[in-house]
């Protein structure tokens, strides 16, 4: 291809996507996916039908022999697909109304 | 970013050689030379010779493309968009209502800045139906970009089709183009042909490397998601500026082609009898222009100052070149196959509007002529200038 002097571009449309390019859409949530952890089976019907998907099972947590399902909080929607999925009924949806004090406290 | 690449086969060029045949197979046999990689075709007459030959280059394993059969034209726009968006090289064939039918697949390549070259073959449209030359099918997506070639015979096509894929892969313009040829007058017409070496034709048409974007699944990326007004017009006026430059990239190319191959056709618009001062311009467009460079012959004998300037690129329009060359006219005739219904011809109308610019304003008279194939003998052409002058005295 021959090149010419100037460096003139061709502009077009990309968008790379990658984790939060759409901003934190966990800030969309009314309410929010609780584990019983004491409950879970570790069945992972959770991080199957999670629509985002933002649940995970993280197989090196030290809590359990079976690891530990991890919501990731700034993405999750609050759809609540997870609750009423799970067998074991062990998802609760809580207002976000109940966790402002928590958030302060965190901050 | 560029893109490693296994040219796909072309068998069968080892040395130059001359064949007899028509537009349609001048315009296959470009497409396998210059190993395109992806051919989607829909069969319409009277390109259908084309797609039928590149079918069969492919059936014979004598040409390497990936051949995407599909269910109509609007899918033929839609398959080589997306092949091309993954960085190969692509070509179809098509005509009239199949061409209408994939137009908003020919914007969306325009757009996209997709270098698909597609061999058009100018057919009137229905109604009544008729399968004959006529340029508006092409002209009707004149504003989307799209580059726009005219040739007067075969052996045009074929070249034009080489320098298409240069100047539409080039980095600087990346816009897709029509090569237009005449329906039954170059399509059906056998003529003979000069085909180079495979080698030479390497060497002159090279690769496809994107450089603005390709779709790859190792480096995901998404184009042309929901775009505000600010950035729309950024990239839409990126579009003007590449569609402007590609005047500068066509006359490079071609240049180059004639240093490689011996044959010039003219650049942007290609002259016939025309010097400095000439008085009495005729300007045409595809086939007829060539028979109309008889009638300049003609005219001369009689003693008229005439010249022919045909055409040869509408989009983007050689604005400047027009000027220079009509800047001691008196009188300019245009003798063209493309009406816009309400006003006057395509090709007047652009032409009329370039000059505006100018100087000199030279006294203009239309004649649209050779519908639906009508034959435009060289006499005939002759007579319609001699009326024009006529009524000067």
């Amino acid at each position: 291809m021959t090149k010419t002097k100037d460096d003139f571009k061709v502009d077009t449309w990309n968008s790379k996507p990658e984790k939060g390019s759409a901003g934190k859409t966990g800030l969309w949530r009314t309410f929010r996916p609780v584990i019983n952890h004491e409950e879970c089976t570790r069945c992972e019907m959770c991080v199957l039908y999670c629509p985002e998907p933002v649940i995970t099972l993280n197989l090196d947590d030290p809590s359990h022999k079976k690891g530990k399902i991890i919501i990731d909080y700034d993405y999750c929607k609050g759809c609540g697909i997870c609750a009423n999925e799970c067998p074991q009924d062990c998802i609760e949806m809580v207002k976000e109304t109940e966790f402002i004090e928590d958030d302060k406290e965190e901050k | 970013m560029t893109v490693s690449k296994n040219l796909p086969k072309s068998i069968g060029h080892d040395e130059p050689k001359t064949l007899i045949i028509s537009g349609n197979y001048a315009a296959a046999y470009a497409a396998k030379m210059a190993r395109v990689e992806v051919v989607a075709a829909y069969p319409i007459t009277p390109s259908t010779d084309c797609v039928e030959k590149l079918a069969e280059f492919v059936e014979d394993g004598v040409m390497g493309a990936n051949y995407i059969k599909v269910e109509s034209e609007h899918s033929v726009g839609a398959a080589l968009v997306g092949a091309s968006a993954t960085g190969a090289r692509t070509f179809s064939s098509t005509s009239a209502h199949g061409l209408l039918y994939m137009a908003e697949m020919v914007w969306w390549a325009a757009l996209a800045r997709l270098p698909v070259v597609m061999s058009i073959v100018n057919r009137e449209l229905a109604p009544a139906w008729s399968i004959w030359a006529q340029t508006q099918d092409s002209m009707s997506l004149r504003d989307s970009g799209i580059i726009q070639y005219y040739c007067k015979n075969a052996q045009e096509v074929y070249d034009t089709i080489l320098m298409a894929f240069r100047v539409s892969e080039h980095a600087h313009v990346y816009m897709p183009s029509l090569v237009c040829q005449d329906a039954y007058i170059l399509s059906h017409t056998n003529t003979p042909v000069e085909l180079p070496s495979q080698k030479e034709v390497d060497d002159f048409v090279g690769t496809y490397n994107p450089e603005h974007f390709v779709l790859d699944p190792k480096n995901p990326v998404t184009h042309s998601s929901l775009s505000y007004p600010v950035h729309y017009r950024q990239k839409r006026f990126n579009i003007m500026d590449s569609t402007h430059r590609a005047k500068q990239i066509i006359k490079d190319v071609c240049a180059e082609f004639k240093e490689k191959f011996g044959r010039f056709h003219g650049d942007l618009i290609d002259t016939y009898g025309i010097d400095k001062k000439t008085k009495h311009i005729i300007v045409s467009h595809s086939s007829i222009a060539e028979e109309i460079e008889i009638s300049v012959d003609m005219l001369k004998k009689k003693g008229y100052d005439v010249g022919l300037v045909r055409l040869r690129v509408l989009r983007p329009y050689p604005d400047e070149e027009m000027r220079e060359v009509c800047k001691d006219a008196e009188t300019i005739h245009f003798i063209e196959r493309a009406p816009s219904y309400g006003f006057k011809g395509v090709i007047a109308i652009d032409t009329m509007a370039a000059l505006y610019e100018g100087k000199n304003h030279p006294k203009a008279f239309h004649h649209i002529e050779g519908l639906s194939g009508m034959d435009v003998t060289a006499e005939y052409a002759a007579g319609l200038v001699e009326k024009d002058l006529e009524t000067l005295k």
